[in-house]
């Protein structure tokens, strides 16, 4: 199945494939389904016997002038209407709430799904577009079922009821009046090829328009550094004008439908009055169901009318519908073993065993690594940038499946494991340190309530943060802001570290940062490491000396293979590549 | 209170309506020969019936079912006009506003977008935006309709029977306090469902971006938890939207049917007793009809209106918050400054919260043209939020700051932006070729221009190695590129616009020290004669530099050169022999 971008949908507004997967989240709800449908037929069957009282008390009484049992027809009416208010009040309630039931489902369960995709499918996938899964489309899919398919259904029920009614009450004047459906079958079904087409149109050049704002708020400053606000306001415009006169072009297709559908009504009231004024004059037909007839008549073009509003919600729902099962089909390469074996007791060993790894088919990024860590060790890989270092850790936590090869912990292949437990096993500082807009003890914590006190804590401390946390005006309650954007670079760090420490696991994967801080936070920062490694097994990709001179064990990593193992002292006394790494270091660094 | 932000709201719907009078004044006159044109057909219908009853020949029927059909003809002919003039207004107005919006966020501080999440911008740009629209076109379109039928319908039942009449406008107040209880409810129900939505748009948002962590943690299940509550609280607060309108609609829908009844009972009663004819009974009954319709749309129109006023809370949220720079009186056109210009501080403060500390204190500096300063300090000690003054990414409380002997607030944006090139801590990148991104500040640039920059900042031999070169694809449907790459390339961006005053802002910080020292070497070239401000964390630039300022907890304590604070003994000795004592190794290759 193809992805379904922009446009690339079918556009029908109904697709028996994606209602049955639709209804399996309805089911659970389907009593309520009966309930709602059972007060529509009742609140419909009300709302069309009314006419059918008021002609009783037209032929009964006021047009032959008994006033005598008029209050009782009143009473029966006002008896009827008060019923069909609750009615009608019971069942708008009781869709909404199926709606937002339903919807309340489909959105966490689909976040659920999303967040548990391998990186490789997030990766590929623009966040924003993702973001519109989760929110517009499933509140389009809401829309459907408040004001969609349960209408659907009281809109054909009331033609059918209002369709017999009229056949009983005068056949013959019942076919004049059905003379115009075949001309309000033309208009409706040109309308929805025209409209369909635009809509596509429109939602093309919506999808562009975002896009657009999204990246340039992201990028604002950037924008206004260049002072390019100028030029961005015009490429803005330019998709601005695109989206609304894509709108105006579908305007007039629906300011031409609704007055043609009311002309057609006009027409068949007309022809009531003409044919069923001549059946009066042979008292074929009484006054009571010429004024009903014509009440009739015009409750048979209102749902017409709207059901061109409905074909758009309907369709614009399957479209959604498509784009969210399309996620939902989507399955992570990277999943929890059928039979897991348990991981108690984590001693710390990990063996890389003749891996290989592709992040595309015939790239390979690592031939044939093994390595041999034991527990406790401190094993530093060292190399150039784009040597596969970082491939490295995130092949270990299963982020990416190894090519060939396997890894194992503790001795077992580490695909036999939870995903959880593996990941659960090991304390993460990645490079790039991300931080939610949340605070500072939600960030550490990660919102773990139970970590929040003594171990936040002491977290913070050990991790060398709690001073700058405790200058923060909020202390631990202070917000970051939008990934971390009221913190300084270093600062970002030491949370990170304070997160690893607050998670306390038996094993440590560390990407040291590359990026420069001043002295005195990168003593603390080195500092904080120190701690963290302190009795844990620890995969670093360094590019500290500090941390490359304290390891066990040093890997020199170049191009995607092992070219030097050994201590900091064989490894120069070898003098091979990384004797020269570093001496080049040394010379050219302060 | 209360009352004055509904004005601001109806103000501001009038505001961007204005333009477009003329085509409503239009539109409204469509709406009203519309509204008369369908109040003919029950008149229409009751002379039919009453030429039955009075046995007429049948001619007349003919005549008049004919007219109906006329009628509804050129009613049907205004409608289209209606329709399609006051929708459209609502589109243009639409485009109006986003742009409005979208030109007001492009003229906010840095400082704002550290507050506010992307995601619930978007929300705003589109979600409250298109509400905002659907006041201003079917919510008008429904609601000058039900008016004007309301009017016509009245004046013809008058007409009719004005004691039936009467009795019928007797609704008129109950409809009116039914509107106005719920109204109020409505509001604030909308509001509190719109904001949990922003919430939840900005929760997914961020949760996805950061998924690398969340999974690193196995916190999926946390996540899950938390991205239920929101949620659930989106899914009460819009029950709560859900109870009042379920209630709304089918109650007007009540009150408009006992109007029938009403009329049926006594109206039948008129006509037995002879006062009314049973034509004029069936016209009344044909009037109500078109009335039901629009008086039930009251409730929608309400709905809509109020969601509106929500959603056009969130806009001016936005649309208040005050632009970064404040009116300057500089002339805007002074000749393009190519000469650099020296950059002077008087005694500047600078705080991030109106109630938090100094983060810069009394800063006084003179800095001469064409000098290369080096800022170092401590994190947090107020490096980059000196050079983010001069660049104006802030504003400073107290104190002048002049360049070239102006003062840096009568100095118009755009001229202060081509006179300064400032490479930023964190690289953004838009998703477009590598050349479009390095042009992105002078789009003019000759591919010739581009290589140059490029060469200057180290990147273009990592152009070459990607397949398409300058203009391989970047972005989220492009080539990634690393940390130190990017920095690169947003040097070149920056290079290439040759302005007098250059600033890094710790813009090397991936790069390793080799190619550092490759990239200060080749842009030594470029920058003869321009002022240069870098804040590095690295002191081996220091060296080269004309001199160098140390900042310390938001103050300067040392400012002078390299070799002279060398001798010193002070904190920039310190640092430095901590930085060669200190076993950095930084990138290996």
């Amino acid at each position: 199945m193809n992805q379904p971008e922009l446009g690339e949908v079918t556009g029908h507004a109904y697709d028996a494939r994606l209602m049955k997967r639709m209804l399996r989240y309805i089911k659970p709800y389907r009593w309520g389904v009966v309930l709602a449908v059972i007060l529509l037929i009742v609140g419909t069957g009300l709302e069309l016997a009314v006419p059918l009282v008021v002609k009783t008390g037209i032929d009964n009484h006021i047009a032959v002038g008994v006033i005598d049992g008029l209050g009782k027809i009143a009473l029966l009416l006002i008896g009827i209407v008060v019923l069909g208010f609750f009615m009608r009040y019971f069942h708008m309630y009781l869709t909404q709430w199926l709606g937002q039931r339903v919807v309340l489902d489909i959105r966490t369960k689909l976040f659920n799904h999303l967040q548990r995709q391998d990186l490789k499918f997030i990766d590929s996938k623009p966040v924003g577009w993702m973001m519109t899964r989760v929110t517009n489309d499933i509140q389009t899919l809401n829309e459907m079922f408040t004001s969609g398919v349960v209408s659907v259904i009281g809109d054909l029920l009331s033609l059918i009821g209002i369709v017999v009614v009229m056949l009983m009450l005068n056949w013959k004047l019942a076919l004049v009046t059905f003379i115009v459906v075949p001309l309000i079958f033309a208009v409706v079904f040109r309308f929805r090829s025209k409209v369909q087409v635009q809509f596509r149109t429109i939602r093309e050049a919506l999808a562009v328009l975002n896009g657009f704002v999204q990246e340039h708020i992201s990028g604002i400053r950037t924008v206004q550094l260049f002072g390019r606000e100028k030029s961005v306001k015009e490429k803005f415009d330019s998709k601005n004008v695109v989206y609304r006169d894509a709108y105006i072009k579908a305007i007039r297709y629906f300011a031409l439908f609704f007055p043609s559908i009311h002309i057609l009504s006009s027409i068949s009231t007309a022809l009531i009055l003409l044919v069923g004024g001549l059946m009066i004059g042979q008292e074929a037909l009484t006054w009571g169901a010429l004024v009903a007839f014509i009440q009739y008549a015009e409750r048979f073009f209102r749902p017409i009318r709207d059901l061109s509003e409905r074909y758009n919600i309907m369709q614009a729902a399957m479209m959604a519908a498509e784009r969210v099962f399309w996620l939902f089909d989507s399955t992570s390469e990277i999943n929890d073993p059928e039979q897991p074996n348990g991981l108690e007791d984590i001693k710390g060993e990990v063996t890389f065993d003749h891996i290989g790894f592709e992040y595309k088919t015939g790239e390979p990024v690592l031939h044939d690594v093994s390595l041999q860590v034991e527990p406790g060790q401190i094993v530093a890989i060292v190399g150039a940038t784009g040597s596969g270092k970082t491939t490295l850790i995130s092949l270990l936590m299963r982020f990416w499946d190894v090519t060939s090869g396997r890894i194992l912990l503790d001795g077992k292949d580490i695909r036999s494991l939870r995903i959880d437990d593996l990941r659960k096993s090991f304390g993460v500082v990645l490079q790039d340190v991300f931080l939610f807009s949340g605070t500072v003890a939600e960030n550490v914590t990660l919102g773990d309530e139970n970590r929040r006190d003594g171990i936040l804590k002491s977290a913070l401390e050990q991790a060398n943060a709690a001073s700058f946390v405790d200058s923060l005006p909020n202390k631990i309650d202070e917000r970051v802001g939008e990934r971390g954007a009221m913190l300084s670079g270093g600062q970002k760090q030491l949370l990170a570290i304070a997160r690893a420490l607050a998670a306390d696991p038996p094993l440590l994967l560390l990407d040291e940062a590359t990026a420069a801080v001043d002295t005195e936070t990168e003593f603390h920062i080195q500092e904080a490491l120190e701690r963290l490694m302190k009795g844990r097994t620890t995969l670093v990709v360094a590019h500290r000396l500090s941390t490359i001179r304290r390891a066990d064990k040093i890997i020199v990593l170049h191009k995607g293979r092992i070219r030097e193992t050994g201590t900091h002292e064989e490894l120069l006394a070898e003098n091979g590549l990384y004797a020269r790494l570093y001496h080049l270091q040394f010379v050219v660094s302060v | 209170m209360k009352i004055s932000r509904k004005n601001e709201y109806l103000a501001t719907l009038l505001r961007f309506l204005k333009p477009y009078r003329k085509r409503i004044i239009f539109g409204l006159t469509a709406a009203i020969l519309a509204a008369s044109f369908d109040a003919i057909a029950p008149m229409l219908l009751k002379a039919g019936v009453d030429s039955l009853q009075q046995t007429k020949p049948i001619g007349y029927l003919y005549l008049f079912s004919g007219l109906i059909v006329i009628a509804s003809l050129i009613g049907g002919l205004f409608r289209f006009w209606m329709r399609n003039v006051v929708i459209g207004v609502s589109r243009w107005a639409e485009y109006d506003i986003r742009g409005n919006f979208f030109t007001h966020l492009l003229g906010l501080s840095p400082s704002f977008f550290d507050r506010n999440l992307t995601g619930d911008l978007m929300a705003r740009a589109t979600d409250d935006i298109e509400r905002m629209r659907m006041v201003m076109g079917p919510a008008m379109l429904y609601s000058t309709a039900t008016l004007l039928t309301l009017v016509v319908s009245a004046s013809m039942m008058i007409y009719l029977d004005v004691i039936l009449a009467g009795l019928v406008f007797l609704l008129v107040p109950i409809i009116g306090v039914s509107v106005f209880a719920v109204s109020g409810k409505l509001h604030q129900a909308n509001l509190e469902q719109q904001e949990t939505y922003g919430e939840m748009t900005a929760y997914v948002q961020e949760n996805l971006s950061g998924i690398r962590v969340i999974k690193a943690f196995a916190r999926e299940d946390h996540e899950s938890v938390q991205f239920n509550a929101v949620c659930d609280l989106y899914y009460k607060r819009s029950l709560r939207v859900a109870r009042i309108q379920a209630l709304f609609m089918p109650l007007l829908g009540l009150i408009i049917s006992l109007g029938v009844i009403a009329i049926l009972y006594l109206g039948g009663q008129r006509v037995i007793t002879e006062a009314i004819t049973l034509g004029e009974f069936i016209a009344f009954m044909g009037y109500l009809s078109l009335m039901t319709w629009p008086m039930i749309s009251v409730g929608w129109v309400v709905h809509l209106y109020q969601r509106g006023a929500a959603s056009h809370k969130r806009i001016e949220e936005i649309v208040n918050v005050k632009q970064q720079f404040k009116s300057h009186s500089g002339n805007g056109d002074g000749e393009p400054i190519t000469i650099a210009p020296d950059i002077s501080f008087r005694n500047v403060n600078l705080r991030y919260r109106d109630q938090g500390d100094d983060v810069l204190h009394n800063i006084t500096v003179n800095i001469n043209s064409g000098e290369r300063i080096v800022i170092v300090g401590r994190t947090g000690s107020g490096k980059s939020s000196l050079v983010r003054l001069v660049a104006k990414l802030y504003e400073a409380q107290e104190g002048t700051i002049l360049i070239g002997n102006r003062n840096i607030d009568d100095i118009p944006p755009h001229e202060l932006r081509a006179m300064i090139g400032y490479v930023d801590q964190t690289p953004f990148i838009f998703s477009d070729t590598i050349m479009e991104n390095i042009r992105f500040g002078k789009p003019d640039a000759t591919d010739e221009e581009v290589y140059n920059a490029a060469f200057s900042a180290c990147f273009d031999e990592d152009v070459t190695e990607f397949k398409d070169g300058y203009i391989t694809l970047l972005g989220e449907r492009g080539v990634t590129l690393s940390g130190g790459q990017q920095q690169r390339l947003i040097l070149s961006r920056a290079l290439l616009l040759d302005t007098p005053i250059l600033i890094l802002d710790d813009s090397l910080s991936a790069v390793d020290s080799d190619t550092e020292a490759e990239i200060i070497e080749r842009m030594s070239q470029r920058l003869t004669g321009r002022t240069t401000l870098i804040v590095t964390h690295r002191l081996a630039i220091a060296e080269q530099a004309d001199s160098v300022i140390v900042l310390d907890e938001g103050e300067i304590v040392e400012h002078s050169s390299h070799k002279d604070l060398l001798g010193r003994d002070g904190t920039y000795s310190q640092m430095y022999r901590r930085q060669r004592l200190s076993t950095e190794i930084g990138e290996m290759m």
